[in-house]
């Protein structure tokens, strides 16, 4: 069922939307979608008061009391947030991993001899290249478990484990980068198309997780009271 | 009731409420209170986090859709939901019944 409400009804709900959005930091789809739904569900409420009696503006405020008191509701709402932005961070490390990785294998690879003799002293401080990998891909699995998990909903493993999975992957794509680049100012590279691939895909990662971590980095702020 | 005695069998009570079909958030939330004879009646801040933490673990999913001008979520039960279902009816069963024969036992009057 859904009716025009009149403005003071809506501008009640919209006050107390105001309220969580605060409580739920940066603006991102997870955010909007948790507004969104929660718009629905207390106007929703408000035209069921109202169908049964009530001025509209007494019916939003009964919506609101159906809701709960922010100040208990509010962790609860910002640690599920939380948890859906972890989860979606470790998926974009987890996605990205094998393309990386199968681009800079590529990239190094195919460098000429020439280019990886001149390169040679970087190769000692690449060795830890491939546990940071496998690293990095362990607190992305670690963050997605966490974040699906049913026992831990307000658990702080899946924040942790995605800004972990992130710092190392970032850095890891950093140091990929500047390996490609030496290689290559270091005598060429045959194999253009694979270093830009290779260039391209880390950039994007790099994009992607560090925007998102941003948003899981950030304090969350609580909520203002009702 | 309180939400805190609910602690531990949100997730099923949800669960068993999709399994009739389709529903978004306060519907859900409706249909709680009514087939509890109005005993659970949750906030209904509480129960979007728990629908949402379903659908982390694949045991539902949902979909967005349009009414009224204003978007609207709609949650379902996946088949790994179903299963799920079951199994928490069956350890529920088990839960219950265990319970009943405890609460339900008299001391037996001591014998010197």
């Amino acid at each position: 069922m859904t009716m025009a409400l009149d403005a003071a009804a809506v501008g009640i709900v919209e006050d107390h939307l105001a309220r969580i959005a605060t409580a739920l930091g940066r603006r991102d789809a997870v955010r909007n979608d948790v507004l969104d739904e929660l718009r629905d569900c207390l106007l929703t409420a408000t035209e069921q008061h109202v169908a049964s009696g009530m001025a509209p503006d007494v019916a939003a405020r009964a919506a609101l009391r159906d809701y709960g008191d922010l100040t208990r509701v509010a962790p609860a709402v910002v640690a599920d947030v939380t948890a859906t932005r972890a989860r979606g961070t470790a998926l974009v490390i987890l996605g990205f991993g094998p393309i990386a990785a199968a681009v800079w294998a590529a990239a190094i690879a195919t460098a000429s001899p020439t280019t990886t003799a001149a390169a040679a002293p970087w190769r000692a401080a690449m060795s830890g290249f491939g546990p940071a990998v496998v690293l990095a891909a362990a607190c992305a699995l670690t963050a997605y478990g966490a974040a699906s998990s049913l026992r831990r909903p307000r658990s702080r493993l899946p924040r942790a484990a995605a800004v972990a999975a992130t710092v190392v992957s970032v850095v890891t794509d950093l140091a990929a980068l500047a390996y490609i680049t030496i290689l290559v100012t270091a005598g060429g590279h045959d194999r253009w198309f694979i270093v830009l691939a290779a260039a391209l895909v880390s950039a994007i990662r790099v994009v992607l997780v560090t925007r998102s971590a941003r948003v899981l980095w950030a304090r969350q702020p609580k909520a203002a009271p009702a | 009731m309180r939400a805190e005695a609910l602690k531990g069998h949100l997730d099923g009570l949800l669960l068993a409420v999709l399994e009739a079909g389709p529903a978004h958030g306060y519907a859900v939330v409706e249909a709680l209170r009514s087939s509890s004879g109005g005993s659970f009646d949750l906030p209904t801040g509480t129960v979007y986090p728990a629908l949402h933490r379903l659908e982390r673990a694949g045991l539902a999913r949902s979909g967005w859709s349009v009414v009224a001008g204003r978007r609207r979520r709609t949650y379902e039960l996946t088949s790994a939901g179903h299963r799920a279902l079951a199994d928490e009816r069956t350890r529920w069963e088990e839960f219950a019944g265990a319970m009943s024969t405890v609460l339900q036992s008299r001391p037996q009057p001591a014998t010197s």
